[in-house]
C-alpha cells in the first residue's frame, strides 16, 4: 500500500462526527480522511475548513459535506476551487425551493452554477426534512452533478444505509462523473 | 361500481393442458394462439360495448391459461381497439422485472392512452417467482422497492441515480412523463400488511383477489383504518376485487356446470409440484428445507394448493347480490372479473359478457 504522503486526500464535513464515524473509517481505507472542526455552519466556516486542511493536504482533495455541513462544503468548492477534485453533497440543505417553509439561503442557490467540480448530491429516499424539489434544482443548476437517492434511508443515511452509503461515496471518490458506467462484469460462468 | 374484464386471453384450448405449472410450449400450436388472441381481443371489445369501464390485463408466466406473460405488449394491442375503457394493469410482477423497464412501459402506455392507466403493483403466485430466477425471500423487498422506484422515476425531474438493497441504477431519467399527474392511477394488489400499508401510506388504491368477503372485508378494514391515519380516504375506483365467474342463465344451469367440472376433475387454475411449491413458500418465509423429506411425485405431478376456486357462480341475480356483498361489506367500487374457466370456448364467454352486460352490468351500476 502506498505511504501517506504520495495518498490523496478526502475531507468530511459534518457537525456530527459520530455520525460519519463508518464513512470516515471507509474511506480511510482508500484515501486520507480529514476532518476539521467547525464551530459553525455559517459564512466565512469555509475559510476556516481551508486553513485547517491547506498544511495537511496532498494536493486537490475530494470534499464530503453532510447536512447542515454540505452548505459550508459548496461555499468552500466556490472559494477555493482549484482545491477540490470532487464535491460530494450528502442530505445537503443549502437550496430552498419556492414555498418551502425551511431551508438555507437563496443567494448560495443562485451560485451553484458557479461550481467548477464533478458534484454528486446523495439524498435518502424518504428523507421528510428536505424538500423534493429540492434534488432536482442541484442538478440542473450545478454544472456536473449527479443526484443519488439512496432507498430506505432518511436524513442521515450514513447510520440508515451505512454501507450502500460508503460504496456510492467510494465509487464517486474514484471515478467521478464515469461511476454511471457499470464496471462490474455480470458474466456468471465466464 | 364498476366492472372490469379481465382480458385473460386463454388459449382456445387451455382444457386439455396438464394440471401441472408449466404448461410445456409443445402445447401451444400457432394457428391456435393466433385466433385465441383475436377471439381475447374481441371479448375485451364486446366488453367495452356492453358497458364494462375498465380493461385488466395480469402478468403469468408460462401457461396459456392467462397468455399475458408480457401484459404491457397486449395492453397496447387491446387500448387501440377499446377506446374509452381504463387499461389496468394489474399487473406487472415487480419483483420479477426491472423496476424501471416496468416504469417506462406504463408511462408509455399511459401516453397511448391519454390516461386511462390503472397500474397495479404485486408480488406475484408462488410458481411465477421461478420465472426469472428470483430468490423466493427476496419478493416481499423488491416489491416495496419497486413501487418506491417507480413513483420515483414517474416523478423526478432530472435524472437520478438509485442506491437500492436490491436495484442499482446510476442514470434513470424515464420518457415519456405519464400523462396523469404526478402518475397514474395506482394500487398494490396485496393481502399483507406491509404491502397493504404502503398503500395506505403512499395514496394508493387497495387490491385484493380471490378470497370470500369476510376475509377482504378485513383487510380493508385495516387499509381505511391507516389510510385515515395517513389523513385521506380512498375513491370508491381504489377499492378493487378480482374474482372468478360462472354466470349463467340461472342458478341451476350454473351449478349444473360447476358440477360437471368438479366431476372431471377440473382444476379452475393453476397447480404446483408439492416439491416445488413447498420450497418455494419455505424460502418466501425463510424457513429451511429438509430435501430428504421432500419428494418429486409423479411424472404427472401431484397436486396441490391448486388455484382458487370460483368466487362468483349462478344466475344474473344470484352473480348480482355475491358481488353486492363485496360492495356493500368491504367498499369494493370495481369488481374485476375472470370469465374464461378453462372449459368454456370464446362463444361461451361471449355470451357470458352479453348476458352480464343486460342482466347484472346495470344493477352494478346503480350501487
Amino acid at each position: 500500500m502506498a505511504s501517506d504522503q504520495v495518498r490523496e486526500s478526502v475531507v468530511i464535513l459534518d457537525g456530527s462526527e459520530a455520525r460519519s464515524s463508518n464513512l470516515r473509517d471507509g474511506l480511510a481505507q482508500r484515501w486520507v480522511v480529514l476532518e476539521p472542526r467547525l464551530d459553525d455552519f455559517g459564512p466565512g466556516a469555509e475559510d476556516q475548513v481551508a486553513a485547517a486542511v491547506a498544511p495537511l493536504a496532498s494536493g486537490p482533495y475530494g470534499l464530503v459535506g453532510v447536512s447542515a455541513a454540505a452548505t459550508v462544503a459548496i461555499r468552500h468548492a466556490l472559494r477555493s476551487p482549484e482545491s477540490v477534485a470532487a464535491l460530494i453533497l450528502v442530505s445537503p440543505m443549502a437550496v430552498r425551493p419556492a414555498g418551502s417553509p425551511v431551508g438555507a439561503t437563496h443567494d448560495l442557490e443562485a451560485q451553484l452554477d458557479q461550481i467548477q467540480c464533478p458534484t454528486l448530491a446523495v439524498f435518502g429516499q424518504a428523507d421528510g426534512t428536505i424538500d423534493p424539489a429540492a434534488p432536482s434544482i442541484y442538478r440542473s443548476r450545478i454544472p456536473n452533478c449527479n443526484v443519488a437517492f439512496v432507498y430506505d434511508a432518511g436524513h442521515d443515511i450514513a447510520a440508515e444505509r451505512p454501507q450502500s452509503l460508503l460504496n456510492l461515496v467510494t465509487d464517486y471518490l474514484e471515478r467521478r462523473e464515469t461511476f454511471i458506467v457499470q464496471s462490474r462484469s455480470g458474466a456468471i460462468n465466464p | 361500481m364498476k366492472a372490469s374484464y379481465l382480458g385473460a386471453m386463454g388459449y382456445a384450448h387451455r382444457r386439455d393442458f396438464p394440471p401441472t405449472w408449466p404448461t410445456p410450449p409443445s402445447y401451444s400450436d400457432p394457428t391456435t394462439s393466433v385466433q385465441s388472441y383475436q377471439d381475447g381481443i374481441e371479448e375485451c371489445e364486446f366488453a367495452e360495448e356492453m358497458g364494462f369501464e375498465w380493461v385488466s390485463f395480469s402478468e403469468h408466466h408460462y401457461s396459456g391459461r392467462i397468455a399475458t406473460g408480457t401484459p404491457a405488449v397486449m395492453a397496447a394491442a387491446v387500448a387501440e381497439r377499446c377506446k374509452s375503457v381504463k387499461i389496468a394493469m394489474l399487473g406487472p410482477l415487480l419483483p420479477l422485472n426491472n423496476p424501471i423497464r416496468a416504469a417506462e412501459e406504463l408511462t408509455l402506455l399511459d401516453n397511448i392512452t391519454n390516461g386511462r392507466l390503472v397500474m397495479g403493483f404485486l408480488r406475484g403466485t408462488p410458481n411465477e417467482d421461478q420465472v426469472y430466477g428470483v430468490h423466493p425471500s427476496e419478493g416481499r423487498g423488491r416489491l416495496l422497492e419497486g413501487m418506491d422506484l417507480i413513483l420515483k422515476a414517474m416523478t423526478e425531474p432530472e435524472p437520478f441515480s438509485w442506491e437500492g438493497r436490491y436495484y442499482q441504477y446510476r442514470t434513470v431519467a424515464v420518457w415519456p412523463r405519464p400523462v396523469q399527474q404526478p402518475f397514474p392511477s395506482a394500487l398494490v394488489a396485496t393481502r399483507s400488511d406491509d404491502a397493504v400499508q404502503y398503500a395506505a401510506e403512499h395514496g394508493l388504491g387497495l387490491g385484493v383477489s380471490f378470497v370470500p368477503w369476510e376475509q377482504v372485508a378485513g383487510i380493508t378494514e385495516k387499509y381505511l383504518k391507516w389510510c385515515d391515519e395517513a389523513g385521506w380516504q380512498p375513491e370508491p375506483d381504489q377499492l378493487v376485487f378480482r374474482g372468478s365467474i360462472y354466470l349463467a342463465e340461472t342458478d341451476r344451469e350454473a351449478q349444473d356446470w360447476f358440477n360437471a367440472q368438479t366431476d372431471q376433475g377440473r382444476a379452475p387454475g393453476m397447480a404446483l409440484r408439492s416439491s416445488v411449491s413447498q420450497v418455494i413458500q419455505a424460502s418466501r418465509s425463510g424457513q429451511d428445507v429438509d430435501y430428504r423429506n421432500v419428494f418429486a411425485g409423479s411424472a404427472s405431478g401431484d397436486i396441490v394448493g391448486g388455484a382458487p376456486g370460483l368466487t362468483f357462480v349462478g344466475g344474473p341475480d344470484t352473480v348480482f347480490e355475491q358481488i353486492k356483498a363485496y360492495h356493500d361489506q368491504c367498499g369494493t367500487g370495481v369488481i374485476d372479473l375472470f370469465f374464461q374457466q378453462p372449459s368454456l370456448t370464446h362463444r361461451d364467454v361471449m355470451a357470458e359478457i352479453d348476458l352480464f352486460g343486460r342482466e347484472v352490468l346495470p344493477r352494478l351500476k346503480e350501487l
